[in-house]
């Protein structure tokens, strides 16, 4: 047991009553730790004092009023800092932990000059509709300190048609989202004359969230929004907001496609804390399987709850949410006085439920909150006292986050994340170091991807014609225009190229998916309804004929696929088996652009042409998780040219491995596997970002199934047996058309790559290779983890 | 390191389309809006110059998809089409119009004078003199409109490159009416390029500056915006302020959405003037044949967008008359659903009496069925306000022993009455229950009706109940 729970309090502590609580806890984890494996770290960051400065005399009075009305007496040195640095015209990014008072970075100077001036206008954007709501009810306060007549709006899909006009011409700071900057304001920027002709100030909170396809759209927006201030005379400043990442000065520059002054000093005082790595016990060793880490969770999360110690959950998926907060609830809500002591958190929930449980946080009426990463963002809701993380966010920069959530300026907290049986949450845990002192990840954009680019450009030529020797992105504009005029698109007369098309292109962009066209499910149980969209490349795997759908834990029977429809027609159906779409996929090499030998491996990367089909399915038991049989499909191919980085393994290395071809081929598909968990590490993104696929050098090509799962009896007849010049691909893609800027950053990281791959093979303490390393025995034989770790031998330095 | 041009990069990145087998559909069940899908097809064909026959069955976007694929299959260095069966036309042999230079540049014009003895349908344009001053703001329930002279007005419809709006489309077409020396005149501005956007658009600001008043169907929530758009993208300021603006569109729903669900221009123009349009281009060819011109001159077809344009101005004109009859007292509707509407258009603009004359009117003419029993609940409402209890009463009775939603809202009526005026609260507890079994009885009526009124009547059950048994 990592802590004693006989304690059966379960009020909300008085704050000074807390620090001898937390005390106890710590005590008891630093007991643990020295015995228990499961405690894989506990570190201590000792608090740190504020390091203040004056108010700047430029400050206007009355806003040093209402500072100091609200108790501010002087500036955190990061805020006079931006102060400084905003109020000379420079762009700036500030990199700060939580609960450092970032928004006055961007509220004070922008506030200031609103005073001196009038007419200026500011631009905020924030990822979410919540945080913009958030972030609104805080800078209304502030103005009404002030007492002044600044109006503040958000505008976003919810704001009532009727309110939309009044806002477009009257508010001096308009609070929205990318989405709606890009298909509700900048194609009829004519509406927002008063906005853009005096637009000074673009804020970007939580810029490290726009990274992958989604920062590549928000670079594309921004260049068209300052298309759009050029035409109206404007030249607006940018003032940033970033949670820690190895970059935020590149990628805010890539971002806003101008030079960026970083401030990342933070003046805020920060609390002592405590950070604990918990991995569940071992129950099987054999197939590698621990406890449920939602369980350890809730065990865990309930010990401090009953302490009287406020807590929050964070758990990686609405349905996790769901099922901690019943736990919690029957564990602490014992009686009628405690009801709602415990809430859940997660999008879907109605603005006015939020915001409720928001000041019940901050004003302590609720004891534990169990949230998905909505709560991970600046949502102001106090400091607790401990924050329980369920399985591994993904990224060390969310982890940070998340773990901020816990800790006051002043006072001890605790975060404590609870690893699941993931490889990627595998490696983290037993590997403390890389998470502790390695950096946090980089936020990497690709805002000349040419589908991306092609997109925005259609989008700006709708808002202004081009004009020759004008340019967008680092493309060739002119040869872009050419090829849209042949599809008639645009069409040039006297020098400019106009939009000709009855369409609306910012509707036919999506830019949190990769493609908007997405398959429909019709439910025909009953009155035929949609119930779902499925993105147009998922579609193919889960919506195929025969294909069990799960969709809330309610399973369909997929009757019928349209493809040239986009629909899927389902049945509800009870069954005891899942389908597993088999998939090959096909990597050709088009061009490389660099390689070179690192030991006696061969790193690569250039551009790929990809095809994808999915040619068939298995029927999987639920729970036991055996093979009911399998059956073909002819499903459309699916094609993409992207980037792609690989590594190729010598013949010779292949052939002086102690083993059989089958045992070769299966060392490879794990090493594959961990090669791809690792990326996912360096690179901060999610599991559908990168695919994978092996091939053979020799011929230049690749042909694999998906998993490179081998097909049991009555499958797909299983690849031949390998000729001895075999020489292995692997390649790690880009998944997304025309690449996303994964590939030069894998060939940099090469060397760091197969040495951590390595490491997590080796520290794994499964036999024969698990989902948290390799790979499952099914999937890679009963050597495959060996080989794996044969080839890396010859790969990394040791 | 990566040397390939963006040409080659795009050819790569996307592909000619790859041919897919043809779905059999049935074309019956595909977009039954389309009335004549021969026609249809054959213009639709004339326009992509393709042989195939299915065009009619595919979605709009499929079309605009093939319209790639076909233009993409003849490279524009063909001087036109190849398959094209007709030759291309210049703009003049379709058009009689002239250029007209302005300090802008110079754009196309062309000028219809048609006699106000013209009749647009079963109207005839020479009654707009006698369209009443304020017929204006009595129809736009003093929104906007004040009384005004017709020659001062102003009939507007544009043609656009594309009906989402935003500032990528464009109104190529700018359509203008007028009465002017005893004739009804009608001048279309049309841009033939980009370029002479600017020259057109100022010219109808010159023209705009000689009237008070806008008349359009729509036109306050898309061809006035629209327009203002295109004034500051080519960097004119012209304010649409100053002008007054009638939109028929609002007022005519009101008038005509009882008989005439769908109030489009084209099915007004039908149903009220009597008119059947034929060869009339549908509106979602209007952008492909425009930009098809600016593509390669070619004027074909041209000419029925300008018809198009010339007879939405003369509908608009000819149905603001119809508008205006309406409002003349002695003027009997042929519909007496159109007296229930003007008997809502009356109350809402707070002249009770004479919205009491049009519901009687529309009783009196033997409305039925829903028609007539929303006319009674509206003239019962009437009475209860000006203290008339006893003629409401015997409207509610009416309604009481009839069918459908006026069921309940009139026992509700009688109930209160019962309660509050009369204390016959045995009565009202009787009221109540039999609105609670009709409730319960009949299924037809929505589940969230049926929901709150058995709430409302069991509220007030309860508090009967108590009073009975207090007394």
């Amino acid at each position: 047991m990592l802590i004693n729970s006989q304690h059966t309090m379960s009020q909300i502590l008085a704050p000074a009553d807390r620090g001898h609580a937390l005390q106890n806890v710590i005590d008891e984890l630093k007991g643990g730790a020295r015995q228990l494996p499961t405690v894989t770290a506990l570190r201590h960051f000792p608090a740190l004092p504020a390091h203040f400065a004056d108010f700047p005399d430029e400050l206007r009075p009355e806003i040093v009023e209402a500072l100091r009305r609200r108790g501010i007496e002087r500036l955190y040195s990061h805020q006079r800092e931006a102060f400084e640095k905003a109020s000379e015209g420079d762009n700036v990014v500030i990199v700060t932990p939580t609960a450092s008072g970032k928004t006055l970075c961007y509220n004070l100077p922008i506030l200031n000059r609103v005073l001196e001036e009038p007419e200026t206008r500011a631009l905020y954007l924030f990822p979410t509709k919540a945080l913009s709501q958030d972030q609104l009810t805080e800078v209304h306060g502030l103005i009404q300190d002030i007492g002044a007549d600044i109006r503040t709006f958000t505008y976003d899909g919810d704001t009532p048609q009727d309110a939309r006009k009044a806002i477009r011409s009257r508010g001096h700071l308009v609070v929205t989202n990318p989405d709606m900057l890009h298909s509700g304001i900048l194609p009829h920027h004519p509406k927002w004359v008063k906005l853009f002709e005096n637009l000074r100030y673009i804020v970007i909170d939580e810029i490290h969230a726009y990274r992958g396809v989604f920062g590549s759209h928000l670079a594309n927006i921004l260049r068209r929004l300052r298309r759009i201030c050029r035409f109206y005379g404007a030249d607006p400043q940018f003032i940033c907001c970033s949670a820690t990442i190895a970059n935020p000065r590149e990628l805010t520059e890539e971002l806003i496609a101008s030079p960026v002054h970083l401030i990342d000093r933070s003046g805020a005082p920060r609390g002592e804390k405590y950070f604990v790595f918990y991995n569940p016990p071992v129950v099987n060793q054999e197939l590698g399987i621990r406890r449920s880490y939602i369980n350890e969770t809730r065990r865990i999360a309930g010990s401090f709850l009953k302490r009287g110690l406020q807590t929050i959950v964070f758990t990686t998926s609405r349905l996790n949410t769901e099922i901690l907060v019943t736990y919690l609830k029957k564990e602490i809500e014992q009686d009628v006085t405690r009801r709602d002591l415990i809430r859940g958190y997660r999008g879907g929930y109605l603005p006015k439920k939020r915001r409720e449980i928001e000041a019940g946080l901050r004003e302590g009426t609720v004891l534990g909150v169990v949230s998905t990463n909505a709560l991970e963002l600046g949502i102001d809701i106090g400091a607790l006292d401990v924050a329980v993380i369920s399985g591994y966010p993904g990224t060390i920069a969310s982890t940070w986050q998340q773990a901020g959530r816990a800790g006051r300026r002043t006072g001890t907290s605790v975060a404590i994340l609870v690893a699941s049986s993931s490889p990627l949450n595998q490696f983290v845990i037993n590997h403390p170091d890389y998470f502790f002192s390695g950096s946090p990840e980089h936020g990497l954009i690709n805002p000349n991807n040419l589908s991306v680019l092609v997109d925005h450009i259609k989008c700006a030529a709708f808002e202004l014609p081009f004009q020759d020797g004008e340019s967008f992105g680092a493309e060739n504009l002119p040869e872009i225009l050419s090829f849209l005029e042949e599809h008639n698109v645009v069409h040039r007369s006297n020098e400019r190229w106009h939009w000709t098309s009855d369409s609306y292109p910012a509707n036919n962009v999506s830019l949190r998916s990769i493609s908007s066209d997405n398959f429909t499910v019709y439910d025909e149980t009953r009155e035929p309804k949609i119930i779902a969209e499925v993105d147009f490349v998922s579609a193919h795997s889960t919506l195929h004929p025969k294909a069990i759908y799960i969709l809330e834990g309610q399973q369909f029977y997929v009757e019928s696929f349209d493809y040239d429809e986009r629909r899927a027609t389902v049945r509800q159906w009870e069954t005891d088996y899942f389908t597993d779409a088999i998939t090959h996929t096909k990597v050709n090499i088009l061009e490389k652009f660099e390689n070179s030998t690192v030991l006696e491996g061969e790193r690569n990367h250039g551009e790929v042409h990809v095809v994808s089909q999915v040619v068939g399915f298995k029927k999987v038991k639920f729970y036991t998780l055996e093979n009911l049989g399998s059956g073909e499909l002819d499903m459309p191919e699916l094609e993409m040219h992207t980037t792609s980085y690989w590594l190729t393994v010598p013949r010779e290395v292949m052939a002086s491995l102690p083993a059989s071809s089958e045992e070769r081929r299966d060392g490879v598909i794990g090493l594959a596997n961990t090669l791809k968990t690792v990326a996912m590490l360096f690179l901060m993104c999610d599991r559908s970002d990168i695919g994978v696929a092996l091939g053979d050098n020799s011929q230049g090509t690749a042909k694999v199934e998906r998993g490179f799962k081998r097909l049991g009896p009555g499958g797909l007849p299983a690849s031949a047996p390998m000729d001895p010049s075999y020489e292995p691909n692997i390649f790690l893609y880009d998944n997304y058309p025309g690449g996303i800027g994964f590939s030069q950053p894998l060939y940099e990281l090469h060397t760091r790559l197969v040495s951590e791959a390595k490491t997590l093979i080796e520290s794994c303490p499964c036999h024969e290779g698990c989902p948290s390393c390799v790979g499952p025995v099914g999937e890679v034989g009963l050597r495959g983890k060996v080989i794996a770790l044969a080839i890396l031998e010859r790969l990394a330095a040791s | 390191m990566n040397t390939r041009t963006t040409r080659e990069k795009l050819d790569r990145l996307f592909p000619s389309p790859q041919k897919r087998t043809p779905q059999t559909r049935d074309p019956q069940t595909r977009d039954p809006q389309i009335r004549n899908k021969d026609s249809l097809c054959r213009l639709e064909k004339e326009v992509l110059g393709s042989e195939t026959s299915s065009v009619g069955k595919l979605s709009i976007k499929e079309r605009l998809e093939r319209l790639v694929a076909v233009t993409k299959a003849h490279p524009r260095t063909l001087p036109s089409p190849p398959i094209a069966r007709r030759p291309a036309l210049e703009l003049g042999e379709v058009l009689d119009g002239e250029e007209v230079s302005n300090d802008f540049g110079s754009f196309y014009s062309v000028d219809r004078i048609y006699p106000l003895a013209h009749f647009q349908g079963r109207i005839q344009l020479a009654r707009l003199a006698s369209v009443p001053k304020e017929a204006f703001s009595m129809l736009s329930r003093g929104d906007d409109a004040q009384e005004i002279d017709l020659e001062k007005a102003l009939f507007l419809d544009t043609e656009t490159t594309g009906l989402a709006g935003g500032a990528g489309t464009c109104a190529f077409l700018v359509g203008l009416g007028w009465v002017e020396n005893e004739s009804f005149v009608l001048r279309q501005l049309f841009m033939r390029d980009y370029v002479e956007e600017p020259a057109m658009l100022h010219a109808l600001g010159e023209i705009l500056s000689r009237f008070e008043l806008l008349i359009s169907y729509n036109g306050k929530s898309f061809d006035i915006p629209l327009l203002e758009t295109r004034f500051i993208l080519t960097r004119q300021r012209l304010s649409f302020e100053r002008l007054l603006h009638f939109d028929l569109l609002h007022p005519a729903r009101s008038l005509w959405k009882a008989r005439i669900e769908s109030c489009r221009l084209m099915e007004l123009e039908h149903r009220l003037l009597g008119l059947e349009r034929e060869e009339d281009i549908p509106g979602h060819m209007i952008p492909d044949l425009f930009f098809r011109f600016l593509r390669t001159g070619d004027a074909a077809r041209l000419d029925h967008v300008f018809h198009h344009n010339r007879h939405d101005i003369l509908s608009l004109a000819a149905l603001t008359i119809c508008a205006s009859d309406l409002l003349d007292e002695s003027h009997v509707p042929e519909d007496p659903l159109d007296d229930l509407s003007l008997g809502r258009l009356f109350e809402r603009s707070r002249q009770p009496e004479r919205s009491m004359m049009h519901y009687s009117r529309a009783v009196e003419a033997g409305l039925s069925g829903d028609g007539r029993r929303r006319a009674l609940i509206a003239l019962a409402d009437q009475h209860k306000r000006r203290g008339d209890i006893d003629d409401a009463r015997k409207l509610w009775e009416e309604l009481a022993g009839g069918e459908s939603v006026e069921v309940v809202h009139a026992l509700h009526e009688l109930a209160m009455l019962s309660e509050h005026r009369e204390r016959d609260f045995t009565e009202a507890l009787r009221l109540c229950e039999r609105a609670l079994s009709y409730l319960d009885d009949n299924y037809e009526l929505t589940l969230s009706f049926r929901f709150k009124w058995r709430d409302a009547f069991a509220h007030r059950r309860l508090r009967l109940k108590k009073r009975l048994s207090k007394s």
